[in-house]
Order: C-alpha cells, then structure tokens, then sequence
C-alpha cells in the first residue's frame, strides 16, 4: 500500500513538472519569437517576461493558450493583454530599479508582475471589485511583496504615494484623468492604449517635461510576426 | 360543440393569425438579438426564418401525403407545440452552456457550437408554423387567394403587433407574447373529436407561458456591451428602464462613468461624473448636470470648442442631439436659439418630462428647441439660416465595433452635407467631431466627403477647411465661404492654449502638426494630400486604400462601411482574426448569413425537388416564376423601406407603414386574384405593368419624395398611401395565379413552388442589403423590374406549353 502511494505521488509530482516545464518552454519561446523578435530588446523586460509565468494569471480553462500570441478574456469584458504589448508598454516606460510606477487596471495582475520584477514598487488600481480581490490573492500567493493592489476608481490615481516615475494605463480611456498627470513626476512617462479591449495595439505615450504635456502615438498595429526562429 | 363559421372560414381565420404570430415573432427575436448581442444578427433571424420554411417546405414536399391526408387534425397540434417552443426557445438559450457571445467569436471557439444550438432552438417554431402554412396551402390550393390573402393581412398586422409589443414589454416578455398567439391560432381549428386532448394541451400551454410572462427569467447580455462594462464599476446601477419603439431604454446612474471626448492635456480640473443613457445595452449619451458642475472650463478645453472660441453663434442647429451634452456646451456660449434635432422621441420625452431633474431641465430651456425627426429629414424640411450646425461625433469611443456598418446613415451622405452648406449663413460654420481611429477610416471618409461636395460646389477645397486635433480626437470646422486670416490666427491661439494641433487649413505648415500630440507616421496627412488636392489621386488612393473611404451617397447610404475584402487579410494579420468581431463584422457576417442561404436554399429545396418526378419544362417555368416573384416583392419593399424612412424620419413607423401597406393592398390583390386565372392575357398584362411602375419608380421616387418632403402630415400620406398601396395591389395577383395554374396543371409542384417563394422572398431581404452597400438603391430597383419581367416571361412561356 506504501509503496503505491509513493508511486502516486512521484507520479504526479513528475507530471507537475512536465507541465511546469511545459509552459516554461513555452513561455521562453514566447519571449524568444513574440518579444525579442518583434524587436523588444530591454534586457530587465525580456527578463522579467520570462520570469512571470503568464498561465497562472488565466482562466484555468485557457492556461493552454496563455503563451498564444493574443490577448485572452479574463471576464468582465476586460482582457490580459497579447504579450508582445506587455512587453511593449513596460518597456517604452524605461522601468529601472529604484522607480515607483502606477498601473491604472490590474485585470489579472499580469502587467503588474511584470513590472514589480523590475521597478521597486508598484501600486496597482482596478475598478472592478472581483478582479481586484482575485489579483490580490492571485500577486500575494506569487509572493509579490512589492505590488500594492487598491480597489478603486483609476481615475483619482493614488494620491498617497504621488509621484510616480511612471503611470501604465491598461485599460483604453477617451480621455487622460487629470489627476494622473498630476502624480506623474517631471520628465515622467505614461502609456496608455488607444481602442477595444481585443484591439489595443495602438498606444499612446504621454510625457510630462516642465509642466508640459505631450503626446506621441506609437507604432504598433503592424507588428511583423515572427521575424526569428521560422 | 357548434361552429358559427364553417371550417374554411375559421381555416383563414387560423392562418390569419398565425402569420401575425410569424412575422412578430421573426421581428421580436431580431430585437431581442439587438439586445442581447448586436443588430447584425437581425439577418442571422432572417436566415432562421428562411430555414424553418424551406425545412418545412421539403419536410411537406416528401411527406405530402401523410401530413395531406390528416391535415385537419395535425395542424391544431403542429400550433400548440409551435407555441410552446417559440416561450421557451429564448429562455433555452440564455442558459449558460448554451450562451454564446459573438464578440469573442475568435477567441473561444466554443462559442460556434453555441451559436448552432442558438439557432437550432430559433428554427424549431419557425419550422412548425411555416408547416402549417404550406400544409394549408396545399390542401386548399383552390381557395390560395383568400388564403393568401389572409396570411398577407396577417403579416401587415404582424408587423404592427411586433412594433406595439417592443415598445410596451421588456425584451424578456416579448418572446412569451408571441408564443401566445399561435395557441389563438389553433381554436377556431380544433376537433371535436379530440377536444380534451387539445383542452389539456392548451391549458399547460397557457400556464407556461404565464408563468414566463409574470416571472420573466433576467436576460444575461454579452459582457461586451458597454452597458455590462459601465455595470461592473462599482456603485453604478440601473435606476431607469423602459421599453420603447426605439429600443430598450436603460439609465443608469454611476459615481464613476465621466464622458469628455476631446479634452485637452493641459486641463487640470475635475472631469464630470455622468449618469448615461442607453438604448439596447449601446451607449446613447450621458446626462449632465450643470448645477452639480460648473461645465463652462471644461466644455473651453474640449476640441469641440473651436468654432465657440471663433465667434459667437446666435442661431445653432445640432443635428443628433442625443441627451444634450452638444446643447449644454451651446448654451455655455452666447447664443439666442438652439435647435436640436433628435428622432429618439422616447428618450426625449424622458428627459423632458420624467427624468427632467437629471438633466437639469435642459429639454425645457427656453431658449431650446426641440425637433423629434431624423437629423437628415429635418435638414430636406428645413429653410432657416444657421450660424452653426453641429453633427454627432463620428464612431463610438474604442473602435466602431462595427455598430453602424451596415446602417443607413442619411446624415452623413453627400447630398446631406450640400444640403447644410445650403442652411449655413454666410460665415456659418459646420462642426464634426470624430474619433482618431486607426487604421484611419473614419476621418478619412469624413475628408474625402466633404472635399467632393466642396468640389462639385466649384470651390477650392482647402480654403474651406480649419481642423484641429489633440491626442485621440479631431474636430473639423468647414463654411461656404474661405476661412480669413482672422479665423486661422485665433485658431492657432485656441490650439496653443490647449496644446491642440492643427491638422488643415491653406497655408498649413508642416510643424504645426504635430507639435504637441505626435501621431506614428506622416501617412495620415499624406493621405489627406491625396483627397484634397487632386481629382485623379483621390480616385487612385480610393482604390488602393485598405478601406472603403469613397463618400456615401443617398443612393449607397453606408458612411461606416469601410470593409472590402482585401480589407480581411490586412486585418488578420496586424491585429489577429480573435480582433474581428471588434472591429467591423457585420459586412462579413452579411456575406456569411447570404452564402448559409443560398446552402439551405441548395439542401431544402433544391434537393427534394430532385425526388419529385415532373416534366423539365414545368419545372424550370416554375422555378423562374416563383423565383423572381419572391425576389421582385422583398427587393421593392427593402427599397420603399429605406425611401420613406428619409421621408418620415422614424424608421420603425416608416418600417411598419411601409410593410402594412404593402402586405394589405397586395392581400386585396390576392383576393380579387380569382377571375384573373380564367383570363391569362389579363395577367399578362399585370405583370408587364408591375415591371413597368418599378422601373418608373426608379427613376422618379428620390425626386418626388424630397420634393414633397416639407409638405403637410396629410398630403405625405395621402401620396405615401397611393405610391405603395398601387404596386403592391397589383404584386398581390401573380403568386395565388400561379398557384392556382398549377393545382390545374402540376398539383404535386405547390409545396415546393411556396417553398421557393418563401425562401427566396427571405433571401431577398439580405441580399437587397448587399447589393445596395456594393451598387446602391438604385440597382436594386433595376435587379426587382428584372425579376418581375422573368416571372412574366416565364409565365407566357408556360402558357405556350399549356396551349400546345
């Protein structure tokens, strides 16, 4: 009997691992083909994407798709978005140790794990109570020390811990709240999508020198897929 | 039990009813779908309707004689059960496995299956009343005219029910409305015989249906709508819903949903929170209230407020009014009279009357005047001067996700814009606010518009343009007359202010562009080079371009489709195929919903006809007949639809008048169609006068229409009345004819020859759209006189034979 129960559990733990080791080779293929390939070359971002294991913030019926080249439905109507774009917006933001960034719309808690693997704090706020509850849950069982997760209108940012080296906008918004620029420190960066929620490859970077706002849609829409590894 | 009718009268009573409970049915469920997902799937009921009857019609054609033989008893069953199906098939599909959502299509395949059990549950009643019909119209072929006439009279009146019970009932109660009237259908037809049976079936029936109707199971709508997501923010409820002939009208009431396209970067204070309308789960327009925030900084910072910041504007006229936000930012300004025009007269009387606190009594201002028509009926009506005329912003926030794409929007046509330039006064200004889309569609087409209309006026397009931009809106301001050095250096002013840029005027310098909010490439103000400054480039960039950017006309009202099928790929590639139900499906959604008819048409009708043994002749004479009778009628009323939609500005009423008075007058025609049978040349003759009045209408109905657009309620009528009823009397005769020839001739052809009707007539219905958004009305026109002349040529052959 002893020894079928040791069988059992080296059974299973053999096959956690070969699904672990599963989606790390998806994940590092992910990074390899949709990041660096598309022409993300930040060393902390392409580690840190490669460090957060994007499946466990996916519904569980859609952890085989987490390392797809899309964005996945998270429920709600909000999404985690393709990987290239998370990519993309962490690193236009240029996040480096020692920073303080603002992520307008946890979601899954994705963009926010990414981020914390770099920068040294990071406060997340989603309006949505349910997601924020299970990002929470979901970031502090990852042992993500460094992320503050706030559920909370985005719009009044986090005033407390103002200002921020840099503020990421998950969510598409027709307008930029006031209050954002406002915590946005002088010389500061913020990112935010432009569109539907399936549909955000079109960002927008707004920057802030002097008490001066500026604007500059970035590429990319015409992402080239798959420039290495064919 | 006694009868006070005998049973061929209480046999068109039957029919009577149950095509009243047909066509509401087919209408309801379209808005149910509305509701639920989005309006594109008004074909997906279309295409379900088609299904049901062609089933039915081979189902008829190989069983015809058992289910012949017991007509009598089978029917009053074939409706209870029908009923019973048509209260629960709604319900059924809102459960949660079987719930599909169409936005994320490409992303959970999942949701195909869903969609086909969606559709299975949609076709099952449509299936079992169209039996009914076809098994009556067999068994009683000799007396098709007054059946036909009956079911015709039915559909009219159908039409009208639907209307009644869509603006009366909450979208979960029309479902069981419906389902109660073939249960009506099915009394004045039960046996004697089985009476307890038909009792007991009836009554569970009844208590179903109540059952449904009293405790209404909620609606779950795809979380894709931006009622859902304006539902998830905290705090934010329902606290106003009501039905109505424009749709499902839903307020809700949020302490965290804020509205300000357009604003500037440099404005620094507090951005309204806003309770906001909606109609069918859609955004409609937020609620201001200005004694709760003093609007007046924030309406200064907007893009919009350009023409404000120009000079005053003592006489506005705002096109879409919607809930007021463009009325408020007018009445910040100096101005004395503010005409608002807006056809949803349901959410006007709302915030006139019930709601007025919500709005601060906006509608009731005195200095506001409100017109309840669609913007373009008003602008043929109108004669007054304007100072500035304002358009609804242009796309919905976040993409178009398709909404309008396949909607006639009559406000956004070459013909309306010349219109305005007519209502301006000298120095008036034209205001269009539209979303930075990208790829670039909307804004493009709003450019190539308007330079084609300056262009056909004989002037020099970019003297009439001053357009500014910030980061993700523009807003274009154009006149009748060249924008002076004034007006150029207070825009320059304005936009430096609010770090704007500017996008056109003449004399435009490069670095004035982009000298705040930088777009990704120079692409766009390079295709804007390509519309405005020469004829040949623009046609050549028309056709090279991605998207459909030519300007929409009167003739191919279609301003927001921007699909070609070259389009597709593009898509798939830049943005992935799960992007395209976000982006712009229902152009494919049309094609797909087309090509699954013409396989249904292959499967249901095409292939019993196989099993049928008749000579080639007859059947070939048949086809062409009934094939071009079922096209010509749906093709004509899709186009006196669209015409009269413009001239009454409502298009539900125009919709529901357009189908009675078509449905009535041709229901006469069927009545009186029983002499024409002995006299063929006579019949001839009509068919030949038929052709001859469509193709008459053709080429004077626009004209005629807007010319008496401005005249009196009753004189409309009156000419409205004739115009349809004429034609339509006379399209009555040709089916019961032709029915009738062939109960003389080929009786074993009539379930098949109805079927052919009936599918073809629904086929008709979506490929009018498709034909009009590739070539126009007026080719649809042309496509049901052509369809006519086959029946007639077909007809006259077939007389030949009968005669040799």
């Amino acid at each position: 009997m002893k020894s079928l129960i040791i069988i059992l559990i080296a059974l299973f733990t053999s096959l956690s691992l070969v699904q672990s080791d599963e989606f790390r080779y998806k994940r590092e293929r992910m990074v390899r083909h949709q990041i660096e390939g598309r022409g993300i070359s930040d060393e902390s971002t392409l580690k840190a994407m490669k460090n957060v294991q994007r499946h466990l913030f996916v519904p569980e019926e859609l952890k085989q798709n987490a390392y797809d080249d899309r964005p996945l439905p998270i429920g709600y109507g909000q999404t985690i978005s393709q990987p290239y774009i998370v990519a993309y917006m962490t690193e236009i933001i240029l996040p480096r140790k020692g920073q303080k960034v603002l992520e307008i719309g946890t979601g899954s808690g994705y963009q926010a794990a990414v981020l914390a693997e770099i920068v040294d704090t990071v406060y997340t706020i989603e309006i949505i109570t349910e997601l924020s509850n299970s990002a929470e849950q979901r970031l502090k069982k990852l042992n993500y020390k460094n992320v503050y997760v706030k559920n909370a209108d985005g719009y009044y940012g986090w005033k407390e811990a103002a200002p921020f080296d840099a503020i990421v906008v998950t969510a598409a918004a027709e307008f930029v709240p006031p209050p954002l620029v406002e915590q946005l420190k002088d010389g500061g960066k913020m990112i935010i999508p432009v569109g539907s929620p399936f549909l955000n490859q079109n960002l927008v970077l707004i920057e802030k020198k002097k008490n001066k706002v500026t604007s500059k849609n970035l590429i990319p829409v015409r992402f080239v897929p798959f420039t290495r590894g064919k | 039990m006694k009868f006070f009718f005998s049973y061929p009268i209480r046999l068109k009573i039957s029919i009577g009813i149950l095509s009243v409970a047909i066509i509401s049915y087919q209408l309801v469920l379209m808005q149910i779908l509305s509701y639920l997902q989005w309006h594109h799937f008004a074909y997906m009921v279309i295409s379900i309707a088609l299904l049901g009857f062609g089933a039915a019609g081979a189902i008829l054609t190989i069983f015809k004689n058992s289910l012949t033989k017991n007509s009598e008893k089978v029917i009053p069953f074939l409706l209870v059960l029908s009923s019973l199906i048509s209260a629960a098939a709604v319900n059924l599909s809102q459960i949660e496995i079987f719930r599909f959502d169409s936005y994320t299509l490409f992303v959970s395949y999942s949701n195909l299956w869903k969609i086909g059990i969606t559709y299975l549950f949609y076709l099952l009643p449509f299936f079992l009343m169209a039996l009914v019909i076809g098994i009556t119209f067999t068994v009683h072929a000799d007396q098709i005219g007054r059946l036909y006439f009956a079911n015709l009279l039915g559909s009219g009146a159908g039409g009208l029910l639907a209307l009644f019970f869509i603006s009366n009932y909450q979208p979960e109660q029309l479902a069981p409305l419906i389902s109660s009237i073939p249960l009506l259908a099915a009394l004045p037809i039960a046996k004697k015989k089985n009476i307890k049976l038909f009792a007991s079936l009836i009554s569970i029936s009844i208590i179903i249906i109540a059952a449904l109707l009293v405790f209404p199971q909620k609606f779950i709508l795809s979380e894709h709508k931006s009622i859902s997501k304006a539902l998830n923010m905290p705090e934010t409820k329902i606290f106003y819903e009501e039905p109505s002939a424009y749709g499902y009208i839903q307020i809700i009431q949020s302490n965290s949903l804020r509205h300000a396209p357009g604003l500037s970067l440099n404005y620094m204070d507090n951005v309204p929170i806003n309770n906001a309308v909606f109609v069918d789960g859609n955004w409609f327009g937020p609620l201001l209230e200005k004694t709760k925030f003093d609007t007046t900084k924030y309406f200064q910072s907007v893009t919009g407020h350009l023409p404000f910041y120009l000079k005053t504007a003592p006489n506005i006229l705002i096109l879409d009014g919607g809930t007021g936000r463009d009325a408020l930012h007018s009445l910040n300004s100096d101005t004395s009279i503010i005409t608002i025009v807006e056809q949803n007269r349901a959410v006007i009387q709302l915030l006139n009357n019930q709601l007025a606190d919500e709005v601060d009594s906006l509608f009731n201002n005195p200095k506001l005047k409100v017109i309840q028509l669609t913007s373009r009926t008003y602008l043929q009506q109108s004669n007054e001067k304007y100072d500035l005329i304002i358009l609804p912003m242009i796309d919905i926030f976040g993409g178009s996700i398709g909404m309008f794409a396949l909607r006639e929007q009559y406000l956004f046509t070459k013909e309306s814009l010349n219109k305005m330039f007519d209502l301006l006064t000298d120095s008036g200004y034209i205001l269009i606010n539209s979303w930075l889309d990208y790829p670039y569609r909307n804004s493009l087409k709003l450019f190539s518009t308007i330079t084609e209309v300056l262009e056909e006026k004989g002037l020099i397009p970019i003297e009439h343009f001053l357009t500014i931009k910030n980061w993700n809106a523009l807003s274009l301001l154009i006149k009748n007359n060249p924008f002076n050095n004034e007006e150029v250096s207070n825009a320059k002013k304005f936009a430096e202010e609010m770090s704007f840029d500017l996008v056109l005027y003449d004399g435009i310098k490069e670095f004035e562009r982009d000298r705040y909010n930088v777009l990704q490439d120079d692409k766009f103000y390079d295709y804007l080079d390509k519309i405005l400054y020469s004829k040949e480039k623009r046609e050549v960039f028309y056709n090279q371009y991605l998207f459909n950017i030519k300007p929409a006309t009167d003739d191919k009202p279609y301003f927001s489709q921007f699909m070609l099928w070259k389009s597709f790929p593009y898509i798939k590639e830049s943005f992935g195929l799960y992007a395209l139900p976000f982006f712009e499906v229902g152009y494919l959604i049309l094609y797909l919903t087309l090509l699954q008819i013409f396989v249904a048409v292959i499967i249901f009708i095409i292939l019993p006809l196989l099993k049928v043994k008749f000579s080639k002749g007859k059947r070939v004479w048949t086809i062409l007949y009934f094939s071009g009778l079922g096209v010509g009628y749906m093709f004509l009323e899709i186009i006196l639809i669209q015409k009269f939609t413009l001239y009454f500005g409502n298009i539900n009423y125009a919709a529901a008048a357009v189908m009675c008075i078509m449905l009535v007058s041709s229901g006469l025609g069927s009545l009186m169609s029983g002499k024409l049978s002995k006299h063929i040349i006579r019949w001839f003759w009509v068919m030949a006068f038929i052709v001859v009045m469509i193709i008459v209408y053709s080429f004077i109905m626009n004209d005629l229409l807007l010319m008496t657009i401005g005249k009196s309620i009753l004189t409309k009528i009156i000419l409205t009345i004739a115009l349809i009823a004429i034609p339509s009397f006379l399209m009555g005769f040709p089916f019961p004819v032709g029915i009738k020839l062939l109960k003389e001739s080929t009786e074993e052809l009539i379930p098949w020859a109805w079927g052919i009707n009936a599918s073809l007539s629904v086929l008709s219905a979506v490929l009018a759209v498709v034909i009009a958004i590739e070539y126009g009305f007026f080719i649809v026109m042309v496509i049901a006189a052509a369809a006519y002349l086959i029946s007639l040529f077909s007809s006259i052959f077939q007389y030949k034979i009968l005669k040799t």
